[in-house]
């Protein structure tokens, strides 16, 4: 369940937090089970390695795929053998309606399940809903044969897997390594956060989206005083809720100079002090250095405000909104298909070598694939190359466009508005909102009637009504309301990471946190600039899609859509 | 005195209850959503665990139920091919049917179902081209056509087995006339819908199967006939 907003200040001022004797080691806790070196043929010698390799992708150490038999008839192979597939990377299984798939880290399958009773302070050990500890012998006949210690058969939903003597301890040995927690930025009072600007943001931008965090993170400790006595009594009674508070450090890393040199920024930031997550952030850029460095340091990282994003095959720690350009894009070939008048077209794209246009171009091109019905042709503008008059009438007598595709600044739309008679023979050009928000507003009327614009956004009119609790939250705390797409993005990514870890209670395992936030999205409180976000188990896109939308006749700010929701 | 069998809702019926009205209530045998469905509340010794048998154990016999008439809305779907196809009319196959709701990323039941459907065509065999499988994603923003082919590919899918997707609201859609609609497509439930050759009647079979128990209900239903 997500809690929705963070509470109100109450009325009395905190009080300053007892503080514990010690910190935690920061170091990363060493694995209790035994490591030891790649063997390129099985022996005698479990490789940890090699258990995470059949753990995480059914594939056994000498190469082939792994294979098990689950509901007493179904074979399984491979990829749908990895343990990863229900337990989960982080070894603490999911849940999905009233199935639920336990825990397989080391720390608790070599512990007893009891069933505890809070009214009566009772402890069962027998029974339903107990086992006593695994043993390394009988953890491996429960993975080969399906049976608890105590010799009860397995639910016909976990499979019975077929390994070697070799493979299972292996195997053993990897989840005694596995997610031993805490992760790095959890000592016993605080949890470390972090929040990323480059150089080069627009300063309004970085005031409306840092208001909101600190502001977030204000609100989220200003309950430190009951907090932190509950937590103190909780850790004598074991209320495992109360023990979990902690109180947020947010840290501003700010990076300067060109995104090469950003790397080096980040592992120095956290060298000095590690942090478990980022929350939202802003790059002036491209967002892909910040991206690298989280997937390095598995340091989750939560809803920047990107421009462009991507994700590659094994990536697991960051969650973007939306894919940027590469979306738009994919919508404009959906739509050019769908439209029907496709067959034929001519179709130019006009876009500059940065980062955003070539990101744009070329899922455009990809878009379409070997299709020949409609004929594309790109046009690369040089940096520094200005955009005049004189290109427009050459391209348009050139290249006799039907459509023309803009994936330009607003500063190179500037000749747009001289030109307009050049384009009486072009049915539509289309613009990118995020690329240019503002480059319609001066556009001659003759022109804006063939416009279109990429928006990859809720729409203004539902938008407004849905991010009314957003402008209240903002008011109450006297944020001024500068950009409402940015900040109420921003409050989205602070809730859900504070939503997420409440999930987690003392459990502070990064992985865990990913995959609960995996499962939360799609319930939580729709307060983000997108007209709906889902995620799911590997999903890192919450916000699928981009609206193409039609100007209104006077730059009032309101579009028309033309087509749905499309999503790509 | 007036008496009706009380149907809640029937807003005549509701009228109808003024102080003093009596209420007869007995246990009766009709043909009802298993209670072990009835899962959004349940408590949580209750829960289905796969470690905990216990209370828990599953019966080697099948809980398949007669559905009453199941109304087919008229929604349209796109294949994994991206070819739009109306629902009805991919239901309108003189084969048998089978089918379920699924999302590709599903982590806990989904694998478990659509590793049964591929063994069941396995041990079809050549058969398999008689039997329509149909599996629909109740998570169509993420699972485009291109997502359903590689899926269908990792499960070794035959031309019969069918993979469509569709928007959020023709999901639900779907999902509702088969009164498998849960809200959040994590609080999904196992459950597979067959339906025999010639038959207009569904059978809705809950939990997870192995492919035996799938293969002979299936087999009942083509013998029924």
């Amino acid at each position: 369940m997500t809690q929705g907003y963070p509470r109100r200040p109450r009325g009395t001022p905190p009080a300053i937090p007892l503080r514990a004797g010690l910190f935690w080691g920061l170091a990363v806790a060493a694995a209790a089970g035994v490591w030891a070196q790649t063997q390129s043929a099985p022996s005698r010698q479990p490789s940890v390695a090699a258990g995470e390799r059949m753990y995480r992708q059914g594939v056994l150490p000498a190469g082939q795929t792994a294979t098990a038999v689950v509901q007493g008839d179904v074979q399984l192979t491979g990829f749908q053998a990895a343990c990863a597939g229900c337990h989960r990377r982080s070894g603490f299984g999911s849940s999905e309606s009233n199935t639920t798939v336990p825990p397989v880290v080391g720390a608790l399958l070599y512990k007893p399940v009891e069933r505890v009773s809070i009214a009566s302070a009772h402890k069962r050990s027998e029974g339903a809903g107990t086992r006593p500890a695994y043993t390394d012998e009988t953890l491996a006949r429960a993975i080969r044969h399906g049976v608890d210690p105590s010799g009860r058969a397995f639910d016909p939903m976990m499979p019975r897997f077929d390994l070697t003597d070799d493979e299972v301890t292996s195997l053993i040995a990897y989840l005694k390594t596995l997610s031993p927690g805490p992760d790095p930025g959890v000592t016993n009072t605080t949890v470390h956060l972090a929040t990323v600007v480059t150089e080069g943001v627009d300063p309004l931008k970085r005031k409306a989206m840092l208001d909101v965090l600190t502001t977030f993170v204000q609100t989220k400790n200003a309950l430190t005083r009951n907090e932190v006595n509950r937590r103190t009594y909780a850790r004598r009674s074991g209320m495992p809720e109360q023990a979990a508070y902690r109180t947020w450090d947010l840290h501003l890393w700010e990076l300067t100079g060109g995104p090469g040199s950003w790397r080096a920024q980040l592992e120095a930031y956290y060298s000095a002090q590690p942090v478990f997550a980022l929350i939202s952030g802003f790059a002036a850029g491209s967002w892909e250095p910040i991206h690298q460095f989280c997937e390095a340091a598995s340091v989750p990282c939560l809803f920047p405000n990107a421009d462009i994003a991507s994700v590659s095959e094994g990536d697991f720690y960051s969650f973007y909104f939306s894919r940027g350009p590469a979306v738009e894009a994919e919508a404009v070939a959906a739509w050019l298909r769908d439209a029907g008048g496709a067959r034929g077209q001519r179709v130019v794209q006009v876009f500059r070598a940065n980062a955003q246009g070539q990101c744009a171009a070329l899922a455009l091109r990809r878009a379409f694939g070997a299709e020949t019905a409609v004929v594309l042709a790109d046009r690369a503008v040089e940096n520094g190359a200005p955009i005049t008059a004189a290109f427009w009438r050459e391209l348009v007598e050139r290249d006799r466009p039907d459509v023309l595709v803009l994936w330009l600044g607003e500063g190179d739309l500037a000749a747009l508005r001289t030109s307009d008679g050049l384009f009486s023979g072009v049915d539509s050009l289309v613009l990118s909102a995020t690329m240019a928000p503002d480059g319609t507003r001066s556009l001659p009327t003759r022109l804006r009637s063939k416009i279109l614009l990429t928006y990859p956004y809720d729409l203004p009119e539902p938008l407004d009504r849905r991010l009314n609790r957003v402008r209240v939250w903002l008011k109450a705390h006297k944020i001024e309301i500068t950009d409402q797409r940015l900040q109420a993005n921003t409050l989205f990514a602070a809730t859900i990471a504070g939503d997420a870890l409440s999930e987690l209670l003392n459990t502070f395992v990064r992985d865990l946190f990913v995959e609960t936030i995996e499962h939360m999205v799609d319930s939580a409180i729709p307060i983000s600039a997108y007209p709906r976000l889902t995620l799911g188990p590997g999903e890192r896109f919450a916000a699928k899609g981009c609206y193409l939308v039609r100007l209104a006749a006077v730059p009032d700010g309101s579009v028309t859509p033309v087509t749905d929701w499309i999503v790509r | 005195m007036q008496s009706l069998q009380f149907n809640r809702k029937n807003d005549a019926h509701l009228r109808a209850l003024v102080a003093g009205a009596v209420l007869v209530m007995a246990l009766g045998a009709v043909p009802a959503v298993p209670a072990g469905d009835l899962s959004i509340g349940k408590a949580k010794s209750e829960r289905h665990s796969c470690c905990a048998p216990g209370a828990d154990t599953k019966s080697t016999s099948v809980e398949a139920t007669a559905l009453e008439a199941l109304e087919i809305p008229d929604l349209t779907f796109v294949r994994m091919d991206g070819t739009a196809v109306s629902l009805r009319d991919e239901l309108a196959t003189d084969k048998p049917v089978m089918l379920n709701f699924i999302f590709t990323t599903c982590t806990t039941i989904c694998p478990v179902m659509s590793a049964t459907f591929e063994q069941v065509q396995r041990n079809l065999g050549p058969e398999q081209k008689n039997v329509r499988m149909v599996s629909i994603s109740i998570d169509p923003d993420h699972d485009t056509p291109a997502r359903l082919r590689e899926y269908a590919r990792s499960h070794d899918a035959g031309s019969e087995w069918h993979f469509l997707t569709g928007t959020p609201s023709t999901v639900e859609a779907a999902q509702k006339a088969f009164g498998a609609y849960r809200g959040n497509k994590f609080n999904h439930a196992p459950v597979t819908f067959m339906r025999g050759a010639q038959d207009t009647h569904w059978l809705r079979v809950a939990g997870l199967k192995s492919a035996r128990d799938l293969e002979a209900e299936l087999h009942r239903l083509t013998a029924a006939e």
